[in-house]
């Protein structure tokens, strides 16, 4: 990294890691109410098949990540399936139309119940930074909003926005 | 020729220009360089294709083209060419003196080797070892001596005194030598030589002799060496010198044995384990003879059955050392297990106990503790385990076959018997002094009577103790058979006991170990007998039952005493057991077809219950009829009303016998009678009483709320335990507690906690319950040690040929495109040739007509000329 000069705090593979792995394992996923995006910080657009099932090691992952930018796709090893793809930015063009689009910052003052971001019948889109340092900058979300009154790691946030969605929609 | 030489020209030409291509690589102007975008940029890829300079490398191959294609086609079609070989002449880099020196050089050359051809070693030297011939043949001295050393010797004394010397020879030592000839001193010194040689050879020679000598000297010498380290004291010192005390006991002790290796004595904890391993070994035979799975299955599975020739299949075993065997010496038992172990048949007999008052109260506690200690007594079991197979197999009950197989329960009653019976020993010592000692093995029940007729029963058990001792196998032939119909008195004289009108229920207890060990001395026997008694009753009792329509009559309190008997003699837990099983049948038999209609009939009904428990307080079995009985019995003392409650024969639920057992409302007030309810043998030694006493009611009410709550309590595990309960639940209702004494309605409370313990609420069946689907999760491929190269399948071969392919491929296209280029830029020049040759015809042509037109204007103006001149 330093050979190419990069900011080692803005590379942070080890967040993504566990953000993915509380959002695919959870039974949320399980039931096929989760579609995750991935944008890393060269801005390259990465969509996950709700199916995939991400290396538990942090080393399997990062061989997964290398492969997937040089590929720009990871098929399963027993289906057809493509389960990891890189895709075009910007991402709105992946989302519903007309969807609801709230990013969850702790440089808010809004601060609510991540239960009340489930809406019962609506598909919801959720931004979650998965870095060390800043805010997440995006110009599609529409309010900003906060799920503690302290900062969260992005894993705890995934989890809880999660459990919360589960709750709200009836996944045991 | 003319062709290939082209070719060969021409490869030469290209060449030279591509290798003069030097790398050049200077400053690059930014408008020359050409990007190609890339749509992934990948971090630390490197890419071949990422710049371009277009303008450059054309400019590149046009001047390669320029400068090998044009000259080419210049040349193209002619056969004669000028080379000029002048050297450096289109070199720039050298001056002009240097050629001229150049030139002048190969000119030399030139002259000098066609001039050369023809001379005949004019120059050349001989030479031999670098040395010229010529040097050589002036120096004729050579050394040619043969020995170096020697030749070193001589020469350096030689030398000495001839070079050196001088003329001082002379002036030698001894002074006599004069002057001596050149050839005196030549042979002076060949004479020194020769002596030298024979000097070294002599003593070589003593050299070689010295030392086979000394060869010869060590090997006798050796040997005695060899064997002098070993044996050098030995032979001397052992052979003249006495042995020293001392030293014998040292080396005796020496040599002693340190102490043999014997088995470590083992620590309590391993003693404990081995002990708690083979009360489990035996549980666990206990359990698998109660599920029916014999031990002979298990080892035919195991080892399939090997049968000798001679075997008679008669079931017989041999070995049977394992056997626990009484043995006796001066009268008094040798061997005899732990007594600690076992208290079965002596609790067992407990409890028939009636001297004390609360006997039923015993009851709970001896069955309690009989079902505890027979989990740990299995112990007694172990010596019928190598007969259990047999037991079980005998389905049809034979008697012929099942003779060696039946062992008893009776040497369990045998171990737990020393306390007690020594107790008793000690207790009535001096009573029995004047007992005689010796008594003749009765051969009939009456003799068996004469003989103990006027003892106290304290004396009559000592009379059957001695006439056991008196007539022990080991003894004297016969003496088996004697003891044999001893058994058979016995068990005729408890029978006896128990119908006489004061039945002496101790002494049937302390009876029981004598029977005990009588069964175990002959098992095959009483093993018959008793299953031929217990047989022959039910046959008896089948056909009286059948004579009378289906409804029997209870038996005595002998056979109660009988099925108490076998209880304790055997295992009743098996799953099939030629003595058991067939008085479980009998028993079933009786409380399923007697007729409940006299309070002899309660009380024997009741008495067999208790038996029952006894009987399958372990295997848990299920008795319909213990159940049913209890529930008549309950029912009996149950207040009929408008509701009617179903009831099953033997009982009734109409006529007299129906509210045989309700209490009067009177008995409310006259709570005084019924504090101690009897005990049941006192009951049954009631005799027959058409109106059953209030105390008789309250004591059957209790022994059967009692016997319930035990039997609630071992059916628990059963899946049907709550439809076996609900009639009795019913039941209870209906019984007007208010009228009983406070014991009772503490027993009563006990069973209805026992059972809405017990009692939940069935589910109804429902289907399992679906777990929603999850997504099927699918493992991403993951190639290791990827290098962002991809990879290709196949064999080393075909990935090879795949590469070359691939290459050719390229090949070929890139010659293709190249001869298109070249064929443009041949198209192009052409055409420019073409414009220079037409633009040169028309200057010509130009050239022509201005001269033609000036020639016919001289012309012209010449005839003017003349016409004006």
């Amino acid at each position: 990294m330093k050979k190419f000069k990069r900011d080692l705090a803005k590379c942070r593979p080890d967040i993504t890691h566990q953000c993915l792995l509380m959002l695919m394992d959870s039974p949320l996923n399980r039931a096929g109410l989760l579609q995750v995006f991935v944008r890393t910080e060269q801005n390259v657009l990465i969509q996950i098949n709700p199916q995939t099932r991400i290396p538990r090691t942090f080393d399997r992952f990062c061989g997964l990540m290398v492969q997937l930018l040089h590929k720009l796709s990871i098929h399963a090893a027993d289906g057809p399936q493509k389960l990891l793809k890189v895709i075009k930015n910007p991402v709105t063009q992946h989302l519903p139309t007309g969807v609801k689009k709230i990013c969850l910052t702790y440089s808010t003052d809004r601060c609510v119940q991540p239960r009340e971001l489930a809406p019962s019948d609506k598909p919801v889109v959720l931004v979650i930074g998965a870095m060390a340092h800043g805010k997440v900058e995006v110009d599609y979300t529409e309010e900003d909003v906060s799920i503690s009154q302290y900062p969260l790691s992005a894993a705890l946030t995934c989890a809880k926005v999660c459990s919360a969605f589960e709750e709200q929609w009836g996944i045991l | 020729m003319a062709k290939n030489k082209k070719a060969k020209k021409k490869f030469g030409l290209s060449d030279k220009v591509n290798s003069s291509k030097s790398a050049r690589k200077g400053k690059v102007n930014p408008f020359e360089v050409h990007f190609n975008r890339q749509k992934h940029n990948v971090l630390g890829k490197i890419s071949k294709s990422d710049t371009g300079l277009p303008g450059i490398s054309r400019q590149k191959a046009l001047k390669k083209r320029k400068e090998t294609l044009l000259q080419e086609y210049k040349k193209f079609g002619k056969s004669n060419t000028i080379i000029d070989k002048r050297i450096g002449e289109y070199d720039s880099t050298m001056t002009e003196e240097e050629k001229m020196v150049q030139r002048f050089a190969l000119e030399r050359k030139r002259t000098h080797e066609k001039s050369a051809i023809f001379n005949l070693n004019e120059e050349e030297e001989l030479t031999h070892y670098g040395q010229s011939l010529a040097g050589i043949e002036k120096f004729e001295e050579q050394n040619n001596s043969d020995d170096g050393s020697e030749d070193g010797w001589l020469a350096g004394k030689f030398t000495a005194e001839a070079h050196f010397g001088g003329g001082d020879l002379d002036k030698n030592a001894d002074g006599t030598k004069k002057q001596m000839t050149k050839k005196e001193m030549l042979e002076e010194v060949i004479a020194m030589s020769k002596k030298r040689k024979y000097e070294q050879q002599t003593e070589k020679e003593s050299a070689v002799e010295l030392t086979e000598k000394l060869d010869k000297q060590w090997n006798d010498i050796a040997s005695l060496l060899s064997t002098s380290k070993k044996n050098k004291l030995n032979p001397s010192s052992s052979a003249k010198q006495p042995v020293d005390e001392f030293d014998r006991v040292v080396r005796e002790l020496q040599f002693e044995l340190k102490g043999k290796p014997t088995d470590r004595i083992k620590t309590p904890e391993e003693v404990a384990r081995e002990e708690k391993a083979t009360l489990e070994q035996l549980e666990t035979e206990r359990i698998s003879r109660m599920k029916g799975v014999t031990l002979e299955n298990t080892q035919q599975n195991a080892k399939g059955s090997h049968q000798s020739a001679d075997d008679l299949s008669d079931g017989f075993v041999l070995n049977r050392e394992d056997k626990f065997t009484l043995r006796y010496k001066d009268g008094k038992l040798l061997s005899l297990p732990p007594p600690d172990k076992e208290k079965k048949a002596s609790k067992r007999v407990h409890f028939q106990d009636n001297s004390n008052a609360d006997s039923e109260d015993e009851v709970d506690d001896d069955v309690d503790e009989e079902s505890d200690e027979d989990e740990q007594s299995t112990g007694s079991d172990a010596e019928e385990e190598n007969y259990s197979d047999l037991e079980s197999d005998d389905n049809e009950l034979d008697l012929g076959e099942c003779d060696a197989e039946i062992t008893t329960g009776c040497d369990r009653a045998v171990k737990e018997r020393v306390v007690p019976s020594k107790e008793l020993k000690m207790g009535m010592e001096i009573a029995n002094a004047e007992l005689p000692y010796t008594f003749p093995a009765p051969g009939s029940y009456d003799e068996f009577r004469k003989l103990i007729d006027g003892y106290s029963s304290a004396d009559q058990l000592v009379i059957v103790e001695r006439i056991c001792k008196c007539h022990h196998p080991s003894l004297a032939e016969g003496n088996k058979e004697k003891l044999q119909t001893l058994f058979r008195i016995l068990v005729e004289h408890c029978g006896h006991a128990a119908i006489e009108a004061d039945p002496d229920v101790s002494f049937i207890n302390q009876l029981t170990p004598t029977l005990c060990r009588l069964a175990q001395q002959s098992p095959t026997e009483t093993a018959q007998f008793l299953q031929q008694l217990v047989v022959d009753k039910q046959h008896a009792f089948t056909e009286a039952t059948q004579k009378k329509g289906g409804r029997g009559q209870f038996p005595g309190l002998d056979m109660v005493v009988l099925l108490e008997l076998v209880a304790a003699l055997y295992s009743t837990s098996d799953f099939q057991h030629p003595i058991v099983t067939p008085a479980l049948v009998y028993m079933a038999q009786m409380l399923a077809q007697c007729q409940v209609s006299s309070t002899i009939a309660v009380t024997t009904g009741l008495l067999l219950c208790t038996v029952f428990l006894d009987y399958v307080s372990l295997s848990k079995r299920f008795v319909p009829e213990v159940n049913n009985f209890l529930y008549g019995i309950l029912f009996m003392a149950s207040i009929k009303q408008d509701q009617v409650l179903r009831v099953y024969p033997p009982f009734k639920s109409v006529g007299t016998s129906a509210d045989l057992l309700v209490l009067p409302k009177s008995a409310i007030n006259n709570r005084t009678i019924d504090t101690s309810p009897l005990g049941l043998w006192e009951m049954a030694s009631l005799k027959d009483i058409e109106e059953p006493t209030l105390e008789f009611k309250c004591t059957a009410i209790s022994v059967t709320l009692k016997l319930l709550c035990k039997f609630a309590v071992l059916y628990k595990s059963l899946p049907a335990y709550l439809e076996i309960f609900a009639p009795v639940k019913n039941v209870l209702c209906k019984v007007p507690w208010e009228r009983y004494t406070d014991s009772v309605k503490a027993s009563h409370q006990q069973l209805v906690q026992e059972l809405s313990n017990c009692l939940e609420t069935r589910q109804s069946l429902s289907r399992s319950k679906k777990r929603p689907q999850p997504l099927k999760l699918f493992e991403p491929l993951i190639e290791d040690n990827y290098d962002g190269r991809k990879k290709r399948k196949g064999t080393r071969e075909q990935i090879e040929q795949q590469k070359l392919l691939h290459k050719l491929k390229r090949e070929r296209k890139g010659a293709v495109r190249e001869i298109r280029k070249d064929a443009h830029f041949l198209a192009g020049e052409k055409l420019k040739q073409e414009k220079e040759k037409d633009v040169e015809r028309k200057d010509k042509v130009k050239r022509l007509y201005a001269l033609l037109g000036n020639q016919e204007g001289d012309y012209k103006a010449l005839v003017r000329n003349k016409r004006k001149a």
